[in-house]
């Protein structure tokens, strides 16, 4: 049947060997767009004509911002996933996700406050998109400390896997919020339809800079699946040959 | 799909769509109270509480701030191009405070309908651009302006 | 563009620089992280399986004794 390809690919031993082929390329990968987004951000790229130098944040803060929201989206599916269909690799990657995600949103915040104060006027004000953000790293912490609370790591799964798909709830609020409600924090400039009205040199700082964080946080993901495959497979023989004596 | 697993999905498709339903019905109840600031419509129609510590949001009417000369005194005019409300502020404005320029302020509404700011945020608006071309645009604004006037 | 110029960034370096710098921690932090993990699960899991190979020779020691004795 066509399942056969979702059993192969939820097989944990198929993803420990396919992901230790992919690894060191998305690592490397990511570490060029890296040097590329940084020296395009930081040297190669206008400052802006209200903002001046720290329009530079930009180039960190919303590719964390976007990777917060993204890797919530794949824990809450993965959670899904592996709570309907009882698929193991599922849970390892909702747990995978997690600290990736929340250091994201970690960052996102910072950086945002940082912006903030010299553009704004303050550090942080009470407006819907800071707020909801701020729930995103609740949920986050949520998740992962709901998790480490049970004793048998299937029943975590799954009772940290509900809190996950509740909350997917919080992410159209945090993407729509500066449309639905008044913010200080400014629209999407990116996500619209149109072209984008930004200039094109900070343009390309942005999409290398998204890139480079987006492969980044996949492979730190991959990495700890890997760690979780270990750890929760160790009675499988292939394991034991991996690990070695 | 198996019986198990169909029952598994209605639980967890449920669970989202009720929640979001609910949190939907909730944030459409508390809508006035997410939105950050009060537009200056809102404060000419009577909609925002004289007294209590507000905030209030919109563009600087250009030619409408004055300065005084001797302190950190200013006032100016807010407008969302329905109304204008005037404010005053003593203190450092932001870097970004200019006319047309979008910001919110924390302050009282006051009897007489102007607005008592003790905070002034700037808003900044989703355009990156660099200041070249900022200064060819107004200058190719300028002139389309001027060529309608003849 | 000099160096000075460039660190200063037209006086807002602080900010700009503090968001890079907390950026770089933490995506270290997460790379650091994760390799002290496996390290830490391969060598739990490799005294694991020392402890079980022990506890199978002995079993077969002591099978293969009372087959002697038996």
């Amino acid at each position: 049947m066509t399942w056969q390809w979702f059993h192969r690919l939820s097989s944990p031993k198929w993803f420990y060997q396919i992901s230790g082929r992919w690894l060191p390329w998305i690592m490397g990968i990511s570490l060029l767009l890296f040097s590329a987004g940084l020296y395009q951000g930081l040297f190669n790229s206008p400052i802006d004509y209200q903002q001046g130098h720290t329009v530079r944040i930009m180039y960190l803060h919303v590719p964390t911002a976007f990777a917060s929201m993204m890797f919530y989206v794949i824990l809450a599916v993965a959670a899904a996933v592996g709570y309907i269909w009882r698929i193991k690799l599922a849970h390892m990657a909702a747990v995978s996700a997690a600290p990736v995600g929340a250091a994201m949103t970690f960052l996102a915040l910072s950086t945002g406050a940082l912006w903030g104060k010299p553009i704004w006027n303050t550090w942080w004000v009470w407006d819907a998109r800071l707020t909801s953000e701020l729930i995103l790293l609740f949920l986050y912490l949520g998740f992962i400390a709901l998790h480490q609370a049970f004793e048998d790591r299937e029943v975590g799964d799954r009772a940290a896997g509900v809190l996950a798909m509740v909350g997917i709830v919080n992410i159209p609020i945090i993407h729509f919020s500066v449309e639905w409600w008044n913010t200080l924090h400014q629209g999407a400039t990116i996500s619209k339809f149109e072209k984008p009205s930004m200039d094109p040199a900070m343009l390309v700082a942005l999409l290398l800079m998204i890139f480079a964080v987006l492969l980044f946080c996949t492979a730190i993901m991959m990495y700890r699946m890997r760690n979780e495959v270990l750890s929760r497979e160790h009675n499988k023989s292939w394991v034991k040959e991996v690990v070695g004596q | 799909m198996k019986p198990l697993r169909k029952r598994r999905l209605t639980f967890v498709i449920s669970i989202v769509v009720g929640l979001g339903v609910a949190v939907g019905l909730t944030l459409y109840a508390l809508n006035q109270n997410v939105n950050l600031f009060y537009s200056p419509l809102e404060i000419v129609s009577g909609e925002a509480p004289k007294g209590p510590l507000i905030r209030l949001g919109g563009l600087v009417v250009t030619g409408s701030i004055q300065r005084n000369p001797d302190n950190l005194k200013v006032k100016f005019q807010l407008t969302d191009n329905a109304e204008n409300v005037w404010v005053s502020y003593e203190g450092i404005l932001p870097d970004l405070f200019r006319e047309g320029q979008g910001i919110v302020t924390m302050g009282v509404l006051q009897q007489d309908g102007t607005f008592v700011a003790s905070e002034v945020l700037a808003k900044h608006d989703e355009n990156y651009m660099s200041p070249e071309v900022a200064e060819a645009i107004k200058k190719a604004e300028a002139e389309a302006k001027a060529r309608v006037k003849k | 563009m000099t160096m000075q110029e460039f660190f200063h960034m037209g006086g807002h370096g602080f900010y700009i620089w503090t968001s890079y710098a907390v950026g770089t921690v933490v995506f270290i932090g997460l790379f650091l992280m994760v390799k002290f993990q496996r390290d830490k699960i391969i060598k739990q899991l490799r005294r694991r399986y020392r402890q079980q190979k022990s506890v199978n020779e002995q079993n077969s020691k002591t099978t293969a004794s009372s087959n002697k004795a038996g």
